[in-house]
């Protein structure tokens, strides 16, 4: 037989085995540390295997031997009160619980040595083997008087499955968010874990002897490796715990093959996760969006304020021409009016002074308006060339189209008062009553056209220097056509016509 | 003594006028020209080197002291007429004699010419 060291293992028997050298009973060794496995319902487990099988109790002693292993060692069946010289008596069989003979009754052909003899302090014994039954496996180990259908001593070893099981879990380290969960009995169990519980401790259930070992790993990769409960037998208490995918097995050492798995997912605080990191990202676009939105708007809002002004200061520019022209008219008037008297012409200064009177009643009145009616305008240059007709003895002529509805027509306030002043002053005023001065007003299409036409001398210097009038008089469209999107007001000189000067003045979508 | 003169305006009927007033009331002084533009009234003040410069301001292209400034140290004296007041703090910076607004006034245009005269004789007794 096998040399085993009587010490390492845990001795079983019943009392009455040793009462004297000569009793036949059985004594099973089984290596020691199945001990420390072996739960206080261990009796009661062995008791409930077999209690309605009638039959196989029945058939065997009142009282017999059954013992739990739970490692992979073999347990060892010896027969005290058999030794060589009476072994003929005896006949034993090796058996499976309800399954098949494994040994049939067979003579006793092996006993224990001098060395183990005295290691036990027994007396020699029959040794009927080592056992090793399958996992869940019961053996029965029969004995009886060769010739007798009598069992005289029986054992039954049964393999059990040795599994640990985590009964509780909770965590540590945080008491105000203290959860401790009782989790089902299942091998695999799935949690999920605010990773703000950095501790987590593992109950396991209440075993009364050696703890488990443990093997923690996170996200696939094994972070400890089977290692003995530090704090308590039937306790894993895992520290620092980071977000990520964990498993922890647990197993009890006897029988590493039978391991329980729990498989827990540390998850992010709310500030770590996805979601909050894309809805972050979202908002912070979202500011950055408005942010940009508004700088857009700002500066829409400040161009739109600026065209405002730009239109605002384009009126306030008129009325300062206004202003400029109608003193420029007066003054102008006035210094012929004294060029009359100082010619001694005083009747053609009190003519004058009536209707410059009557221009400066028309001046007044229309001040304040941007545009007045063509008539009105009509009226006011018919008046203004009779004055200056009275100096100069030119003829005029002004002619309107009749498609044109002078009434409703408008046109800027003395608009073209300043250009007839020119034809009368650096065109006609050399003449006398040669001078011809004629003022056209057309319709084609939308655009009304006007030309101003003399027969004098023409710019012969530059066309640009024909006075102060035509500068202000081109400032004034300038702005008008600023102020004006649909509308256009071009004017052009023309000095092919000679001799003389033409002037044309093209109101663009005047008709509209 | 004889004063001489030019008169610079741009409005041919203004020199007119303004040469029948000088003729009428200030027999003392001979008109030698009118210039109707800046350009050709600097030609005519240096050939002709008057004593007084009767000078519109509003012209057109230039006016009447873009005309001064090509005359730094100037050898007349500088009479504005002008149908506008907006420009005499400016013309006091050009050490005018005086400033007249159209339509002449025959005593102002006395009362110039007649300084012009004291000022120009100071300088030629000095």
């Amino acid at each position: 037989m096998a040399q085993i060291n009587w010490g390492d293992y845990s001795h079983s028997f019943q009392d009455e085995t040793l009462k004297s050298s000569s009793s036949i009973g059985i004594i099973t060794a089984i290596k020691a540390f199945n001990d420390r496995y072996w739960d206080d319902a261990d009796g009661e487990v062995r008791l409930a295997h077999f209690a309605k099988d009638t039959a196989f109790l029945n058939a065997r002693p009142k009282e017999f031997l059954i013992r739990s292993t739970f490692d992979t060692s073999k347990v060892h069946i010896f027969l005290h009160g058999v030794s060589r010289q009476n072994a003929g008596n005896f006949e034993f069989s090796i058996s499976e619980y309800k399954g098949k003979v494994l040994v049939p009754f067979t003579s006793i052909s092996k006993f224990t040595d001098k060395a183990l003899e005295q290691q036990a302090v027994m007396p020699q014994m029959g040794y009927l083997g080592g056992i090793l039954p399958e996992m869940g496996q019961t053996l029965i180990v029969d004995v009886r008087r060769k010739g007798s259908s009598k069992i005289l001593e029986t054992v039954a070893i049964k393999r059990r499955v040795l599994q640990p099981y985590v009964q509780r879990v909770q965590t540590a380290g945080n008491t105000k968010t203290f959860i401790s969960l009782t989790l089902p009995r299942k091998s695999k169990l799935t949690l999920k874990l605010s990773s703000t519980f950095q501790s987590l401790i593992f109950q396991m259930e209440n075993h009364p002897a050696a703890g488990t070992e443990y093997r923690l790993s996170r996200n696939g990769k094994i972070m400890i490796n089977w290692k003995r409960n530090d704090a308590a037998k039937n306790l894993v208490v895992l520290n620092d715990l980071k977000k990520g995918s964990y498993n922890l097995a647990v197993r009890y050492p006897i029988q590493p093959e039978n391991m329980t798995s729990v498989d827990f997912e540390m998850e992010p605080v709310w500030y770590e996760t996805n979601v909050f990191r894309i809805l972050a990202g979202l908002l912070l676009a979202g500011c950055g969006g408005a942010f940009l939105f508004l700088m857009l708007y700002l500066r829409q809002k400040k161009q739109a304020e600026q065209a405002q002004l730009n239109k605002t200061k384009a009126q306030l520019e008129l009325k300062s021409i206004y202003a400029q022209l109608n003193p420029h008219f007066i003054f102008n008037a006035i210094s012929s009016i004294q060029g009359l008297i100082n010619k001694q012409d005083i009747v053609g200064a009190n003519q004058y002074l009536t209707d410059f009177a009557q221009l400066m009643r028309e001046a007044i009145i229309n001040t304040d308006k941007d545009l007045i009616s063509l008539h009105e305008e009509l009226r006011t240059l018919n008046t203004y060339l009779k004055l200056e007709q009275l100096r100069f003895n030119f003829k005029y002529e002004i002619k309107v189209d009749e498609s044109i509805d002078t009434y409703i027509t408008e046109v800027p306030t003395l608009l073209l008062q300043p250009l007839v002043e020119n034809a009368v002053k650096h065109g006609v005023s050399g003449l006398d009553t040669c001078g011809q001065i004629g003022i056209n007003f057309t319709k084609t299409d939308n655009d009304m056209l006007v030309t101003v036409q003399d027969n004098g001398n023409g710019f012969s210097e530059k066309p640009a220097s024909t006075g102060y009038g035509l500068k202000l008089t081109r400032e004034r469209i300038s702005l008008l056509n600023t102020l004006s999107n649909d509308q256009n007001i071009s004017l052009e000189i023309k000095t092919q016509a000679e001799p003389g000067t033409t002037i044309e003045i093209k109101f663009s979508n005047w008709f509209l | 003594m004889s004063i001489s003169a030019i008169l610079i305006d741009d409005e041919v009927h203004n020199l007119e006028n303004l040469r029948q007033l000088v003729k009428t009331h200030c027999p003392e002084i001979t008109v030698l020209g009118t210039a109707s533009h800046v350009d050709n009234a600097l030609v005519l003040i240096q050939q002709l080197h008057p004593t007084i410069v009767f000078l519109d301001i509003q012209m057109p292209d230039k006016n009447g002291f873009e005309l001064l400034k090509s005359f730094p140290e100037p050898n007349f004296e500088v009479i504005f007429v002008t149908a506008h007041d907006q420009y005499a703090i400016q013309a006091m910076r050009f050490s005018a004699i005086d400033y007249l607004l159209k339509p002449i006034n025959a005593l102002e245009l006395q009362q110039a010419t007649q300084r012009a005269i004291v000022k120009t004789s100071a300088e030629i007794t000095e």
